[in-house]
């Protein structure tokens, strides 16, 4: 990315170089701040079942040492009882990281017949078969949904939104790498204080270092949106509705309508047995009861995802009065579904043990920085080159660069307000999911009006103090708050708290080495 | 899921190696080498980065197969990458180090993968 090309202002006249330059420059620019937001949430959803037991730290550990057939005949019960003449039944069973408990979900109960409401989840203690009570809170799967739902706004809005802003993402991928001339040249080059320089090494590095995460994860990303944004494709042959194709292409095969007779359930010891013959000990994660009082029950097992990068489980589907195994079906129904399903496992990286989560979780991070430094960079060539000429930075160049540090700095900044929110509000507050999520918009917008009134530079120093302080005095607020501190959770091996203690703190510190600088620099010019 | 980190391990430190030694071939940091004559040094490190770089990804396919075998791979890449970047910023003299002390126990942690 040479400078010489990228100081054209307005529409480049010229080479090949040029015009991508151009291309790279403004769709990087004009949705940076969402692609932050995106990287934020997304990064911080490698952890999101991690950061769900954090934010509710009364619920003991994960329940993953309980046989299946415990479970599944606690969860039966308890759906008799509270869920009669259900539509479905859906047991999840507790077998790694990405399920720690035991949860029973159903819909179209009868309340007549004593349900306790049409539809409902509840998480069931294996160790006493009470349900599990912990505070209300969207927690990190509310987070990590904002990274493809937003906040604030409908899918019909938020799919076109991120559509578009991954779509400008992989054009800025694509002319970032025409445009980076020496990319094994450069490949280790980094040259700290050197102003514009600096923030363009960095940029590079960021960018070239992660590479193949990011082509990756825009590239996935783009097929998780394919059906919103190609909708014809489906319409052609499914006509505008189109349930028959997800139904075709998702559900499990053989599902009928209810007989409306009633019968008894088939035991489902026997299922689970044949289940685990196909898949191995420990490999069955779902049970799927359609109609269970009727004649025409049908019971999917859903299999583990763990053991393959591909996002989508083998299921079998048995008839629930009879027992007999109807269909197997693997996920990959078709070739297209298979690279599909390998693509969406990919992005989303829920086969990964925990070395490898770390990795996504730092690619991740490098991946935030790679956009923070890109939109850096724009305002401070721009700064450079008006001072240069003798001028002031333009007045865009300013929106610009208020802008970052509201975002760069501040959206961080409200992700540990939403932590603290968990924390500080009632716990008897009936919106407090809602509000913790207020807590985080209201706290970005509080930066960004506060980067807007502050000058530049001073505005720095003080959101990254801030920030600093946000991020590393979480432990003690944990601490404070609950009686799982550091100390207690490094004592009892509980490593998810260790885990989120401990990443905090390191955020903390780094964003406080940040604020240093910025307190330096701070000094050197005034 | 089973499968115990060693491989990746092994990975990680395989891949610092490999890209601490790819550094030092490059003219900003060859004379980190503090040797009489640097460019001597310039093939046997390009063909030990480039051999490690392969030899990990050998190790990645075999332990764990193309799909998180790759995964790992390029997980490990760019974690060795930007931790070299950063040793060969602010702490260039500990590149040599890094070589020898990658290697060494990338590959002891490759024997544990192999043997144990």
């Amino acid at each position: 990315m040479a400078s010489q090309h990228t100081t054209v202002e307005g529409l480049p006249k010229g080479s090949f170089r040029q015009s991508m330059a151009w291309l790279h420059t403004w769709a990087g620019l004009t949705l940076g701040w969402l692609l932050f937001f995106m990287f934020v949430t997304g990064t911080a959803g490698y952890f999101d079942t991690e950061i769900d037991r954090w934010m509710q730290p009364e619920l003991p550990p994960a329940q993953l040492d309980h046989s299946v057939y415990h479970s599944s005949a606690l969860l039966l019960e308890k759906a008799e009882t509270w869920a009669p003449g259900a539509e479905q039944w859906l047991f999840t069973l507790p077998v790694d990281r990405n399920e720690p408990y035991a949860e029973l979900f159903w819909r179209g109960a009868d309340t007549e017949a004593g349900a306790n409401a049409e539809q409902g989840e509840r998480r069931i203690d294996l160790n006493t078969g009470e349900p599990l009570k912990a505070r209300d809170t969207g927690g990190g799967q509310k987070l990590y949904q904002m990274h493809w739902l937003l906040h604030y706004t409908t899918r019909a809005y938020s799919d076109w939104i991120v559509t578009t802003a991954t779509l400008f993402m992989f054009v800025a991928l694509i002319t970032g790498v025409i445009i980076h001339k020496k990319i094994f040249k450069d490949f280790f080059t980094f040259r700290p204080r050197k102003g514009q320089r600096s923030w363009l090494d960095a940029h590079n590095v960021l960018s070239v270092t992660t590479l193949p995460f990011q082509l990756m994860i825009t590239y996935s990303g783009l097929i998780f949106m394919a059906f919103s944004y190609m909708p014809l494709i489906v319409a052609a042959h499914y006509g505008t509705d189109g349930s028959d194709f997800y139904d075709e292409v998702f559900s499990p095969p053989g599902l009928v309508e209810p007989a409306e007779a009633p019968a008894t359930l088939t035991p489902l010891t026997p299922l689970m047995a044949e289940a685990e013959s196909r898949w191995g000990e420990g490999r069955l994660r779902r049970i799927d009861i359609r109609h269970p009082s009727d004649k025409n029950a049908r019971i999917v097992l859903s299999e583990s995802i763990d053991d393959s990068i591909s996002s989508g489980a083998g299921r079998l589907v048995f008839d629930g009065v009879s027992g007999e195994l109807l269909h197997s079906a693997p996920s990959a129904s078709s070739p297209a579904k298979g690279v599909r399903d390998a693509f969406l496992g990919l992005h989303e990286g829920l086969f990964a043990p925990p070395m490898l989560r770390w990795l996504y979780f730092i690619s991740g991070l490098l991946g935030t920085g790679m956009v923070g430094t890109g939109l850096i960079l724009w305002a401070v060539k721009r700064r450079q080159n008006a001072e240069r000429k003798g001028g002031s930075a333009p007045r865009g160049v300013r929106l610009v660069e208020k802008l970052n540090i509201g975002t760069v700095v501040g959206l961080p900044v409200g992700v540990a307000a939403y932590f603290w929110a968990n924390r500080l509000l009632p716990a008897e507050l009936a919106t407090r999911a809602s509000w913790e999520a207020h807590a985080m918009f209201l706290t970005w917008l509080a930066m960004l009006i506060h980067a807007a009134v502050r000058p530049r530079q001073k505005a720095w120093a003080e959101q990254l103090t801030v920030a600093a302080l946000a991020f590393s005095a979480l432990p003690i607020l944990n601490a404070l708050t609950t009686d799982r501190h550091l100390a207690h959770s490094l004592a009892t091996d509980d490593w998810v708290f260790v885990g989120f203690d401990l990443t905090v703190l390191a955020i903390g510190v780094a964003l406080g080495a940040a604020a240093w600088r910025a307190h330096v620099a701070l000094g050197e010019t005034s | 899921m089973t499968q115990t980190a060693l491989p990746l391990v092994a990975l990680c430190l395989l891949a610092l190696a490999a890209f601490a030694s790819l550094c030092l071939a490059t003219p900003r940091h060859m004379h980190q080498l503090k040797a009489s004559k640097p460019q001597r040094w310039r093939t046997p490190l390009r063909a030990g980065g480039w051999g490690l770089l392969t030899l990990s990804l050998i190790v990645a396919v075999v332990e764990r197969g193309w799909g998180l075998g790759l995964v790992e791979w390029f997980g490990a890449l760019t974690l060795a990458a930007v931790t070299v970047v950063l040793v060969a910023t602010y702490r260039p003299a500990w590149l040599k180090a890094l070589i020898g002390a990658g290697g060494l126990l990338g590959l002891g942690a490759l024997s544990g993968v192999m043997f144990v």
